[in-house]
């Protein structure tokens, strides 16, 4: 069986929500990623995302607390499953190994 | 406080999120939203943090975010619809018959109609080039005002070609003619012989089966055949350069037609080569008008382009001759696609049809449509108390009003589509009576695609015209109102239907008064003294018969007892009367135009007019043949002379006469054309240009008569074919439009009152069933059955009356209209109101009494029994 497929930008997200495990909602996650990769998202991009890692079971989610600065509105938390996890470890595994056997030279330049 | 306020985002804004999101994902989503809100007023200010919301709400108009439209099975509920539509139905026979039967006519009738219609208004739209094609026609004024002419002379077209380069691409003519054809040893007469330029079939679109178009009329004696004298000439045979005699000339068949289009103002039988004309001295007369000129413009040339060099190009060719003759002339274009409807043309042959006839057509016919679909509102609506019952358990059940809408629109849409079979069926049972009607085949304009499509959308639009005022009523009841009993719409709806009922009547009444009028008027029009007596005359048409054997022919009818009288003549009354510029002792200076009849002797004395002044033609005069003139009191009423004063008066056709004529008598005025117009001034003179000989028979065997004549003809002319008619049987043809009117209009009368009929009918058992207990409550109180008869029936004579009322001054309107067709005509008077008025009550009455006489005599035990 082929393996689900983990696009970049759904990657990102993944880490986001076990970066910010145990308070992974929507929001947290869109600051989450704007503050680690600069990356400016809308929040209906984030939300999208979410339901599509969930809808390939890397992700769950239930739905938290109500909060008054959301208008009374619950919150919904996102964790990752342990298909997320794995597919994380995979994903970052088969990058060290590649990184293992590129030659100094090849990538001598870096960011500053 | 204030603060706070900043913290809510703009309302619309969430309920467009509220309309389009999931709702599943709503809280998280506006959650969210608000969330981040509350940063951007802080970070940006509330105008701005206003429209970051807005966007960003709208960015959830994704895929995964939309509502999913969610409704558990929707075949089941269609499925339930389908189920009570037809449950309906059956337990309601009564009313299903009478809207099946209401409708199936209404469609029927609308669809012939349509047929009809579509037919007339596609007259010469099968030409490619028919946006470009025109006819160039003739255009003068007079005292009656502008005239048109369709015919023009043959030089118009070379001309035009010559002058108007890049204009006018293609200028071609077309002459129509009549005549005997002879191949080996059969002849014909054929009134279809035609002839026109070689270019014909590079501007007109009649294909060709044999042949080259290109070529085809190009020898001086070619001739092209429709398929249809291809065979009655040559059988089975090749036709292709076989030699046909025509007018002493030989034309070799040089191409086959498909038989000419229903739908076509062009109509030919043979198209011969307009080059035999081309050494002829008449073929450069610009006065010669007999030919249709048709021109192609130009690839995107307008009209205009051409029609505003017309003055210079009369002048350069005509302008001489018309100061001369102190006459003006105009030419101008006529697009195609105008000729068949255009009305005021004068002499224009082959079809035409008559627009204003078109369109009251398919108004009657979506009238009669709108009375079917009114019955079926009706219906519908006097049951609402019955049905509010079922309105008000579904809606307790959960029912939305759509959904009841919906239910209804089915029960309705269900209705049409059986109507609508149960019409094809009809339609096409009748074809053959219909088409008889209107005397074309029609043929059905569509193919199996649209045929279905056209269907489809008929049963659609009569499913909504029909169901959806019930729908809409019935679907409002409030369930506790309706499941109470209490039907509050009540009052609405029996005023609504009131209404409808009188506007049902309304349109059958007009079409009554339209049938009597009509039927009046040919009645008027057949028992007119018309000043001539057109009894046992028999008429035999000579066309194009030397002279010498048209005497002949006369001179062997009179040697017979059982004949009368003969005399050969231009034109019979009813029939051709040319018009001719007279010179007149008194009216030097003006320009006078007489009708003419050319004749013998014997004319007066055949048709028994009334001299008035002064003596028939004799022959005891020698000069009466060429030098004397009967004239008409109209004549003479026109030069200001008493009919004594005229004999003597000199007067001379301008065109025809050598020396001026005395009139040497007077004829009472009788109506030698059609009752359409009024008589005008008439000029009778001895002259050779016969066109028919009327033979007056002696009452008694008709058979032997006519046996008798063609066997004179047949010594007399040896080929000619003979054919005869009689002058009354011709004249009635003169009104043969107003006798397919009067047909028609019975007919939609008769449909249009029935269906109305039915309606009524289904409202009276309603009503009567409705009133069952006050009925016999009153019947055991000691009503009578004459005042129960008329408790239930009162009201629905009141409506008929209201009808008559509205419908009177519409219908005097409308038929006055029709009646100034004519100049002499029956006033319309009250009586014609009065019987169209007992018709459509008796109708009513019989209808109504029929379920009001069964509830009135219906033992009172029956209906008071169970409560």
């Amino acid at each position: 069986m082929r393996k689900t497929y983990l696009g970049e930008f759904e990657e990102v997200v993944l880490l986001t929500v076990a970066l910010r495990f145990e308070q992974a909602y929507g929001v947290a996650i869109q600051e989450a990623i704007q503050e680690q990769t600069g990356r400016s998202i809308s929040i209906s991009a984030v939300h999208a995302t979410l339901h599509r890692l969930q809808d390939k079971g890397f992700v769950n989610s239930f739905m938290g607390g109500a909060t008054a600065e959301r208008g009374g509105r619950r919150k919904r938390f996102f964790t990752v499953t342990p298909a997320g996890s794995r597919a994380l470890h995979e994903i970052k595994e088969q990058r060290e190994q590649i990184w293992q056997q590129i030659p100094a030279k090849a990538l001598q330049w870096k960011v500053l | 406080m204030k603060q706070e306020e900043h913290h809510t985002p703009p309302g619309w804004a969430d309920r467009l999120l509220e309309s389009f999101c999931a709702a599943h994902l709503l809280e998280e989503v506006q959650g969210d939203l608000q969330e981040l809100y509350g940063k951007w007023v802080k970070k940006h200010g509330v105008r701005k943090a206003r429209w970051l919301y807005i966007m960003h709400a709208i960015k959830f108009f994704r895929p995964y975010a939309l509502k999913r439209i969610t409704v558990n099975n929707p075949t089941d509920m269609f499925k339930n619809y389908f189920i009570i539509a037809i449950r309906n139905l059956l337990s309601k026979k009564v009313y299903s018959i009478i809207n099946i039967a209401g409708l199936s006519i209404g469609i029927t009738c609308c669809i012939f109609i349509f047929l009809y219609v579509h037919h007339e208004l596609s007259y010469d739209n099968f030409h490619e080039q028919g946006d470009r094609i025109y006819r160039v026609i003739r255009a003068y004024q007079d005292k009656d005002g502008e005239h048109l002419v369709g015919i023009t002379s043959p030089p118009f077209a070379v001309a035009l070609v010559n002058d108007f380069p890049g204009i006018v691409a293609e200028a071609t003519r077309f002459y129509e003619d009549n005549g005997l054809v002879t191949y080996e040893e059969t002849s014909f007469v054929e009134k279809k012989f035609c002839f026109a330029d070689a270019n014909f079939f590079q501007v007109f679109s009649f294909p060709l089966i044999q042949g080259n178009p290109e070529t085809a009329l190009s020898g001086k004696h070619s001739v092209v055949i429709t398929q249809e004298m291809t065979k009655k000439y040559f059988g089975n045979e090749d036709p292709m350069g076989r030699v046909l005699e025509y007018d002493g000339n030989q034309f070799t068949v040089t191409g086959v037609l498909r038989d000419t289009p229903k739908n076509s103002t062009l109509t030919f039988d043979f198209i011969a080569s307009m080059r035999l004309f081309e050494d002829r001295d008449f073929f450069k007369n610009w006065w010669l008008n007999a030919f249709q000129t048709y021109v192609l413009l130009g690839e995107k040339v307008k009209p205009e382009t051409l029609q505003t060099q017309f003055p210079n190009f009369i002048e350069k060719y005509m302008g001489n001759d018309l100061r001369e003759k102190g006459l003006q002339l105009q030419a101008k274009l006529q697009p195609i696609s105008a000729i068949y409807f255009q009305s005021n043309m004068e002499f224009e042959s082959g079809r035409r049809g008559n627009q204003q006839f078109v369109y009251i057509f398919a108004l009657i016919a979506l009238f009669i449509l709108v009375i079917a679909c009114i019955n079926f509102m009706n219906m519908a609506t006097a049951q609402s108390a019955k049905r509010s019952l079922e309105v008000g358990v579904r809606k307790t059940l959960g029912a939305m009003r759509s959904n009841l809408v919906f239910q209804f629109i089915t029960e309705s849409l269900g209705l049409a589509f059986i109507s609508t079979i149960v019409a094809i069926v009809l339609i096409i049972i009748l074809q053959l009576y219909f088409n008889q009607l209107v005397e074309t085949t029609f043929t059905w304009p569509f193919g199996i695609v649209k045929t279905v499509a056209f269907f489809l959308i008929f049963v659609i639009a009569v499913g909504l015209l029909a169901g959806s005022y019930p729908a809409l009523v019935l679907s409002a009841f409030r369930p506790i109102a309706a499941l109470k009993g209490k039907s509050r719409s009540g009052r609405q709806t029996v005023g609504l239907r009131q209404g409808l009922v009188v506007f049902q009547f309304f349109i059958s009444i007009v079409l009554i008064i339209a049938t009597l009028v009509i039927t009046r008027q040919i009645e008027f029009v057949s028992n007119k003294k018309l000043g001539y007596d057109k009894d046992h005359i028999m008429l035999v048409p000579v066309n194009n018969l030397d002279m010498d054997k048209v005497e002949l022919f006369k001179d062997e009818l009179r040697q017979n007892v059982q004949i009368q009288h003969v005399s050969s003549m231009s034109g019979e009354p009813g029939g051709f009367h040319d018009s001719y510029s007279f010179e007149i002792e008194g009216h030097q200076d003006e320009a006078i135009d007489l009708r003419t009849v050319f004749t013998d002797h014997d004319y007066v004395k055949i048709l028994g007019l009334k001299i008035v002044a002064g003596r028939n033609f004799s022959r005891n005069f020698s000069t009466d043949e060429k030098e004397t003139i009967i004239i008409n009191e109209a004549a003479t009423r026109f030069l200001g002379w008493q009919p004594e004063e005229a004999i003597g008066k000199e007067i001379q056709n301008k065109f025809l006469d050598s020396i001026p004529k005395r009139v040497i008598g007077v004829v009472a005025d009788y109506n030698y054309a059609s009752l359409h117009s009024t008589i005008d001034p008439l000029a009778i003179a001895i002259g050779n240009d016969h066109r028919v000989v009327a033979i007056k028979l002696a009452p008694g065997n008709t058979k032997e008569a006519v046996a008798m004549v063609e066997d004179a003809w047949q010594k007399a002319t040896e080929q000619y074919p003979f054919a005869y008619n009689f002058l009354d049987q011709e004249y009635d043809n003169l009104y043969k439009a107003e006798q397919k009117q009067r047909i028609l209009f019975r007919l939609f009368a008769i449909l249009a009152i029935f269906i109305a009929c039915l309606g009524l009918f289904g409202l009276v058992t309603f009503t009567a069933e409705q009133r069952t207990k006050e009925i016999g409550i009153r019947k055991v109180l000691g009503a009578s059955v004459l005042e129960l008869v008329h408790l239930i029936s009162k009201d629905f004579t009141r409506l008929v009356f209201l009808a008559l009322l509205v419908a009177t001054p519409v219908a005097y309107w409308a038929m006055n209209r029709w009646l100034n067709n004519f100049a002499y005509h029956i006033d319309v008077g009250i009586g014609v109101f009065v019987v169209a008025g007992l018709i459509a009550l008796a109708i009513a009455w019989f209808t109504v009494s029929f379920q009001s006489i069964k509830a009135a005599i219906a033992n009172p035990v029956d209906s008071l029994r169970n409560e």
